[in-house]
């Protein structure tokens, strides 16, 4: 991949992997962080990545540095969670949107990854296998387990109100 | 499944979420003890009752392989197996006939339609207004790393053409140093506006050759010149690692008005200048310079660069030798420059006549001046 195709990756991908990590942690700056340190990894190997597979190499390295990042913060939250009570939400939801973005929250780490991969990039079980480390089979369940926690979340919101689409 | 260092982060999740089964739990446990590299067994089994617990019974993982496959052993679409066929269906996993079967069963069962249209909307659609707006901050610029081994390799053929030229000028007696004549050999134009592969100029152009008749000097001034057909050489820019007066050799290029081939073969350089005019008085090495640099920024650049002014800047050099080694100089540092983005400079002053007086050589780091006009005799 030449500097330009390199360029390139960042104008075509930049905002599909914001996307990706900011439903995944819901943290804009440490995706902003993750983006950064994503890119300049992928720039110390950028004689090596084929231009084509450059996508694919962006997502998995944001996949896995979201992952560390993930385990590094996750300690700190445990010890506030012991002093905060948790939130839950007052159902103030005005469209579908909202009602799923509350609903991945409570979709596992690596469920709410495949599925954000599937449906957001598109990615095959195969590609999704590549990016997160897991064999295709195990995509496959991954994100039929998580369509089934959606449903069931959002079965429990539509009995309480009516989502506007 | 097998358990490895890939797949063993999910079997932890399959624990944490109570879908282990107690023989699979022992392997998982034995894997990671076996492997301290992963962590500690007790340390990341600490962290599971954190995890989201899923209190959905799934079904066996051979159910959701079993939905796709064309086998007659299908599980049957029944109420219980409904989920399974209607996410398989949403995910465009099911075979055609399974297809069909699912939309017959959907049809005469107006209760799961209910769930289905549940399940179709936990097919999410990404939020375009979402974006990422510093993507400037990401993008690269050439000067941080070269690209290409041969744009590294040009940057260093720039440098040593630099250090020639302006070495040349300040420690010769300028005044007096001969202009380097150029041979000047007829070959077959070709109006195009590509650059050449080293092929198509070999299956394309009759090139004449000229042979250097002074192989031991580093600036040759005389040439023999020959009808016979040259041998293009290799494009590569290893053909360039000989230390010689063309650094930039290798390079070659044509456009629609004229056809300029520049190449290194042992030691002498030939081209043909495609007009009518004799081009013998233009400095070739300056043109072919100029020429390379525009070429090469344009790689870098993607922009069109306007090709005759490598003719303008050279074309006043016949009657002055002085002007032609500075334009050569000029030629030099514009491609440095090109090439390495630094800002190098060719400062020149002229005198009352409008000759020039001298030349100042400014870079960042050192600065120097050398006058050119010999002092009168009394």
């Amino acid at each position: 991949m030449t500097r330009k195709d390199f360029n390139h990756c960042v104008d075509q991908f930049a905002d599909g992997l914001f996307r990706f990590l900011i439903k995944n942690i819901r943290d804009e700056e440490k995706a902003r962080d993750i983006i950064q340190e994503t890119y300049a990894k992928v720039w110390q190997k950028v004689d090596d990545i084929p231009f084509e597979k450059g996508k694919s190499y962006l997502f998995t390295t944001a996949y896995h540095t979201m992952i560390d990042e993930i385990r590094k913060s996750e300690k700190m939250q445990r010890m506030e969670l012991h002093h905060t009570p948790i939130q839950t939400s007052q159902n103030g939801y005005s469209d579908l949107k909202e009602v799923l973005d509350e609903a991945l929250k409570t979709l596992s780490e690596i469920q709410r990854s495949v599925v954000l991969l599937r449906d957001y990039e598109g990615y095959s079980y195969a590609e999704i296998g590549q990016i997160t480390g897991l064999s295709e089979p195990q995509v496959k369940v991954y994100i039929f387990r998580a369509r089934m926690n959606l449903k069931k979340y959002l079965q429990k919101i539509e009995n309480v109100l009516e989502i506007p689409a | 499944m097998t358990i490895s260092s890939l797949t063993y982060e999910a079997y932890l999740l399959d624990l944490a979420e109570g879908n282990l089964a107690d023989e699979e739990a022992m392997l998982l446990e034995k894997f990671i003890r076996e492997h301290p590299e992963l962590g500690d067994w007790e340390e990341l089994t600490e962290d599971l009752p954190l995890l989201q617990a899923s209190e959905q019974k799934f079904e066996p993982k051979v159910l959701l392989k079993a939905i796709a496959d064309e086998s007659e052993n299908q599980p049957i679409l029944n109420k219980e197996h409904f989920d399974w066929y209607a996410i398989s269906f949403l995910e465009n996993e099911l075979n055609h006939s399974n297809k069909k079967k699912f939309r017959a069963f959907l049809a005469s069962n107006p209760a799961l339609q209910i769930d289905f249209a549940l399940l179709q909307k936990t097919m999410l659609k990404a939020d375009e207004s979402i974006c990422f707006e510093n993507k400037n901050e990401l993008k690269v610029s050439a000067s941080i790393k070269p690209v290409l081994s041969w744009q590294y390799f040009s940057a260093i053929a720039a440098s040593l053409l630099l250090m020639l030229s302006i070495s040349w000028w300040f420690i010769n007696d300028n005044t007096t140093t001969p202009v380097y004549t150029e041979p000047l050999i007829a070959m077959k134009s070709r109006p195009a506006k590509t650059i050449f592969t080293a092929n198509s100029v070999e299956i394309n152009a009759v090139a004449g050759k000229a042979n250097n008749t002074e192989p031991n000097k580093l600036i040759p001034q005389r040439y023999q010149r020959s009808n016979t057909v040259a041998t293009m050489p290799s494009l590569a820019m290893t053909k360039a690692e000989t230390i010689s007066w063309t650094p930039l050799a290798g390079l070659f290029y044509a456009d629609e008005n004229r056809t300029l081939y520049y190449f290194y073969d042992e030691s002498a350089v030939f081209a043909k200048i495609n007009d009518n005019s004799s081009s013998e008085s233009k400095s070739l090495a300056g043109l072919i310079i100029a020429n390379a640099a525009g070429k090469i920024k344009q790689v870098f650049t993607g922009k069109d660069i306007a090709e005759p002014q490598a003719e303008t800047q050279l074309a006043s050099t016949k009657s002055s030798k002085i002007n032609s080694i500075i334009k050569l100089a000029e030629s030099g540092i514009k491609t440095y420059n090109i090439l390495t983005d630094n800002e190098v400079a060719l400062e020149k002053t002229l005198n009352n006549n409008g000759e020039i007086h001298s030349v100042r050589f400014k870079s960042e780091s050192i600065s120097f001046s050398k006058q050119l006009e010999k002092p009168k005799q009394p």
